[in-house]
């Protein structure tokens, strides 16, 4: 499972992002983030690209591609359910990380 | 009976707005009833606004006015790292001391400067005109690296650290988020590409000015930088946006680089962030800070006093792209300063010089 994400807006309006792919990883963290991603239950654009939203609140991407699958989801930082921000936790550790 | 005097689409609405109050008793009808005939929200609040003097009376009208105007009703209250503003504590109210928790007092000294700036410079009594208590919360969530506006407070998190520090910092990222709420009571501009970034625009103006106005500067003096001290230790950058020269603020290997254009010819098409708004508003930045530093002086006395009653001006509509919204305000710069001023020529230029071509 490959997981691109991107966090984008806020007042600094700065994008961070990061993509991993859960074959890098031992079978363990990969279930472990293949079990985030179930949970969070990313529907396909949550949040139409076309609406205004509220000010300087983040907006979250997402590209989760499974086998021949790819679904992309929007969603505004003010609807997210509990799991889908255990996600983002997990995904900005890694976006706040210097590139290699 | 009084002769009716017929005024729908001829007369635009502050016009009408000063017929209202300054007319005869038949033509101050005839004035509210246009107002009211038009449905927009703007109109409804002005003919509102109207009818509630004109039926007080001037007499009263003076003592409304004069009567709790210019008051401030702050307080702030600690998350304690919640993001559930229900769950808050109250820290500091209006009128009490300082509390030695650095966020708290900022955010206490940052919501009175941003009224006192308000106030001073434009007679506007608090985010709404009228008199809205400021409430700010701060330490929300963990290690949460924003701020906002969320219609009715001003929220503030800690930042995470190495890439940004405390939101309240800066004084300037407090103006510009209660400006949010004045463009809010205003034009409304819809936040979602031009209008959106022209919404954005004005919040860096507003942060820009009330931090000037906080220090007394001159458009000069003044270092027009948006987040100064807001980033953190590990970042390649002075602030998070630089009005005088858009692009530059900062370039950093997790930040990437300041994507901000200064010109149209390098206006970016992009559905992220709402359209782009905290990109595309480095344009209109660039243009308000030449037009500050060539009419010099205090920003919020020429510029911004144009700005400011650009974003009062009822025509215009919360769709604005950045044409209709240079042209507003090239009209508002002649109704205050004369249409054969320096000041609308300034204007002119200004929008010229970053790429926003209007007819003169």
């Amino acid at each position: 499972m490959q997981i691109e994400f991107e966090r984008a807006g806020g007042f600094a309006g700065a994008v961070l992002s990061t993509t991993l792919n859960t074959d890098d990883f031992s079978s363990n963290e990969a279930q472990e983030w293949e079990a985030l991603v179930q949970n969070a239950k990313l529907t396909p654009s949550s949040v139409p690209n076309d609406r205004p939203g509220p000010p300087d609140r983040f907006e979250y991407w997402f590209r989760i591609s499974n086998g021949p699958g790819t679904e992309e989801t929007r969603i505004g930082e003010s609807v997210l359910t509990e799991p889908q921000r255990a996600l983002v936790r997990r995904l900005m550790e890694r976006a706040r990380q210097p590139p290699r | 009976m009084s002769a009716r005097y017929s005024l729908h689409c001829i007369l635009p609405p502050h016009i009408l707005e000063n017929v209202a109050k300054h007319g005869d008793e038949a033509a101050r009808h005839a004035a509210i009833d246009s107002l009211a005939a038009d449905h927009s929200l703007r109109s409804a609040r002005l003919a509102n606004a109207i009818v509630t003097n004109a039926q007080l009376g001037p007499q009263y009208g003076n003592l409304l006015d004069e009567a709790g105007r210019g008051v401030q009703r702050r307080t702030i209250y600690d998350c304690h790292q919640s993001e559930e503003l229900r769950s808050a504590t109250v820290a500091r109210s209006e009128g009490a001391s300082a509390t030695g928790d650095v966020a708290v007092d900022e955010a206490y000294a940052g919501l009175g400067a941003t009224y006192d700036f308000y106030y001073d410079a434009y007679e506007r009594d608090s985010i709404d005109n009228r008199g809205l208590p400021l409430n700010g919360y701060v330490h929300y969530g963990h290690g949460y690296d924003n701020a906002f506006w969320d219609g009715s407070e001003m929220v503030f998190g800690d930042g995470d650290g190495p890439l940004f520090n405390r939101f309240t910092i800066s004084i300037d990222v407090i103006g510009h988020e209660l400006t949010h709420g004045v463009t809010a009571s205003e034009a409304n501009l819809q936040y979602f590409q031009q209008s959106g970034a022209l919404n954005e625009h004005f919040s860096d103006v507003g942060g820009a000015c009330v931090k000037q106005h906080s220090l007394g500067q001159t458009a000069d003096q003044a270092d027009w930088l948006i987040g100064q001290g807001l980033l953190g230790p590990n970042v390649q950058g002075r602030a998070l946006r630089d009005m005088a020269n858009p692009g530059t603020a900062y370039d950093d290997d997790v930040l990437g680089k300041d994507p901000q254009p200064a010109h149209m010819n390098d206006y970016v098409q992009t559905t992220k962030d709402n359209g782009g708004v905290h990109i595309n508003s480095g344009i209109p930045n660039k243009a308000f800070h030449t037009l500050a530093i060539t009419l010099g002086g205090h920003s919020w006395e020429k510029a911004g006093v144009i700005w400011y009653s650009t974003i009062r001006d009822p025509r215009l509509r919360s769709n604005a792209q950045f044409r209709t919204f240079a042209r507003a305000t090239m009209r508002n710069a002649g109704q205050l300063f004369g249409s054969n001023s320096a000041e609308v020529t300034a204007v002119y230029d200004s929008w010229h010089a970053v790429g926003v071509t209007i007819q003169r």
